[in-house]
């Protein structure tokens, strides 16, 4: 495989996990920037532990994670008293504040940027393990008695209270998790990318990943998994005359796709649909062998 | 102490740049229930194509200025249809993310065609309003004296056509609530267009004043506006448009200090810090909500 070819796949992989970051706690009702902050945390945390501290780079990794975890739970605990709009503008607050910490900060570059990051072994494939099993454990979330009270928190919050489901617990849950998914991102970002700037975790990246999930369709995870693919290869797929606007084709791709199919490319109906028709295929392909 | 005086007329002057586009925010919460986070960037985009049209023109202000007005009502007005589907449904969250749509089709805009993404520089009769002001160490420019003279009367207009004419109580009456005002016969399209088209004056004034305080912009400006106008916003209290003017001045004036006396670069995250904490402890804003 080309260099390009594998860069692409690495992309692809830590995007998914962004969306992923930012569709759980969606599920619940809640538009949340916190796990871009994480993932700037664990981008920086990974790369000076394997640069500076010389850990090795799983161990970094690890880290990374941990701080990645403990950065998330605390701004989470504020968070989940809030909901809606709220919540996705405060949250904003979060990535400025760690871009400005990050640019004062002399001993990872300030604002001259923080280079020569080593190289992490087998990367694309440990990355994508980890979106196979972050993939599952969401998948697991998502079918089980957290995901139905997720469900019931975005729907009817009233309801939801009333059936003694506790909801600022329930947030803070999937606002940490989500948080450590950033930072998992942001440990992959780092060893792709090998040099990071404050700029890299900015609005720029907010603004593409919420394109990716709400294009992709924000009630299911499965939304990512065929948008991101596809947005990050436009540049490259795109007839030479577009590519240089591909931020605009995103751009008009999303204000169609909320105008028109508010509910994005793949909906939970489509998903329920065809799980319908795959097992009554398999059911009818097993009365056939018997 | 003239140094300090200098800088509240500065700080001033950026409030009301702040001001003016959190009112027009609000009218468009008020008017349609969206979060319209395109707003800011239909303002940037009017002073982009000002700037076009003073070029075309000489740097003809007679022209130009209305010509300002006339682009932000269009751009703004052909925003409306986009965001109908979504006010019908209530989707509130999807009209911030459809906002942020149009945001990066404007950003990817400017950095292609206008100077290549390079800073663009307003001619010397309308930036900094034409002239600078001395008073011993204060030192102003006449777009300070301008912006906050016409923001103050732009508002009083928005007040006076809110509270007095026919369409401001179609428009309230429709922000209240929507069911209620459509079986008495306020006609949804109409008044959200004639909402939109306000707004979209009011985008025009904005740019104006763009031109003339900041004197230069970049792509980079639409983010920067749009995201303190929106904290702002929530700052004050959703729909609360006293609030958010007094909100909005007070960010000029504090940005101004913070530049003045604290070093470093951390004037941003001391803002935002404080905004954001004030908005977890007060989730309805300094101000409470009246929307």
């Amino acid at each position: 495989m080309s260099s390009a070819a594998i860069v692409y796949f690495e992309f692809v992989g830590i995007y998914i996990l962004l969306v992923w970051a930012m569709y759980l706690p969606f599920r619940g009702g809640q538009l949340y920037n916190g796990p871009f902050y994480c993932m700037a945390i664990g981008a920086y945390t990974a790369g000076y532990a394997a640069r500076d501290l010389h850990w090795p780079t799983g161990l970094a990794l690890l880290l990374a994670l941990v701080i990645g975890a403990i950065t998330g739970f605390l701004p989470s605990l504020a968070f989940s008293r809030t909901t809606g709009i709220v919540t996705a503008a405060a949250s904003l607050a979060l990535i400025f504040i760690i871009q400005a910490i990050i640019r004062n900060a002399e001993f990872v570059g300030g604002g001259q940027g923080y280079w020569s990051i080593p190289r992490m072994g087998y990367l694309p494939i440990i990355i994508w393990v980890s979106v196979l099993l972050v993939g599952l454990f969401i998948y697991r979330i998502d079918s089980s008695r957290i995901g139905r009270a997720l469900e019931a928190m975005r729907t009817d919050p009233a309801l939801a209270r009333t059936l003694g489901m506790n909801l600022p617990w329930l947030s803070v849950f999937v606002m940490t998790v989500a948080s450590v998914i950033g930072a998992l991102a942001g440990v992959f970002y780092a060893f792709t990318i090998r040099a990071l700037t404050a700029d890299s975790f900015g609005f720029t990246l907010l603004l593409n990943t919420m394109a990716m999930l709400f294009i992709g369709g924000r009630y299911t995870m499965w939304g990512g998994i065929i948008s991101v693919p596809i947005l990050w290869g436009l540049p490259t797929w795109a007839p030479s005359l577009v590519a240089p606007y591909v931020n605009m084709v995103i751009g008009a791709l999303l204000v169609i796709v909320l105008v028109v199919r508010p509910e994005g490319f793949v909906s939970r109906e489509m998903i329920e649909s065809l799980k319908i028709r795959v097992g009554s295929r398999l059911r009818h392909r097993g009365e056939e062998s018997t | 102490m003239e140094s300090i005086i200098a800088q509240l007329i500065d700080g001033l002057a950026r409030g009301s740049l702040y001001a003016l586009i959190v009112v027009g925010l609000t009218l468009l919460l008020l008017v349609r229930g969206v979060v319209h986070f395109g707003f800011p960037y239909i303002v940037v985009m009017t002073a982009y194509l000002g700037w076009m049209v003073l070029g075309l023109t000489n740097n003809n202000l007679l022209i130009s200025l209305p010509a300002f007005v006339i682009i932000g009502i269009i751009l703004t007005v052909a925003t409306e249809p986009l965001f109908r589907p979504l006010a019908q449904k209530r989707a509130f969250l999807e009209t911030l993310v459809l906002g942020q749509g149009i945001a990066i089709i404007f950003t990817d805009i400017w950095s292609h065609f206008f100077l290549h993404g390079q800073l663009v520089a307003f001619p010397s009769n309308i930036a900094a309003g034409g002239g600078r002001i001395r008073f011993g160490m204060i030192y102003f420019t006449l777009a300070d004296i301008y912006a906050l003279v016409g923001g103050l009367i732009a508002v009083g207009i928005l007040l006076y056509f809110l509270y007095r004419s026919k369409q401001g109580r179609a428009i309230r009456a429709m922000a209240q609530d929507l069911d209620i005002a459509r079986s008495l016969g306020i006609p949804f399209n109409k008044t959200g267009l004639v909402g939109f088209g306000v707004a979209g004056a009011l985008a025009g004034i904005v740019a104006i004043a763009i031109a003339m305080i900041l004197e230069a912009i970049n792509p980079g400006i639409g983010d920067a506006l749009a995201v303190k106008a929106l904290v702002l916003m929530l700052f004050a209290g959703m729909g609360n448009l006293m609030g958010g003017l007094v909100c909005a001045l007070m960010l000029g004036v504090v940005e101004a200090m913070a530049q003045a006396l604290m070093p470093g670069r951390w004037t941003e995250a001391i803002t935002f810090g404080v905004i954001m904490l004030v908005i977890l402890v007060r989730p309805n804003g300094v101000f409470g909500s009246r929307a």
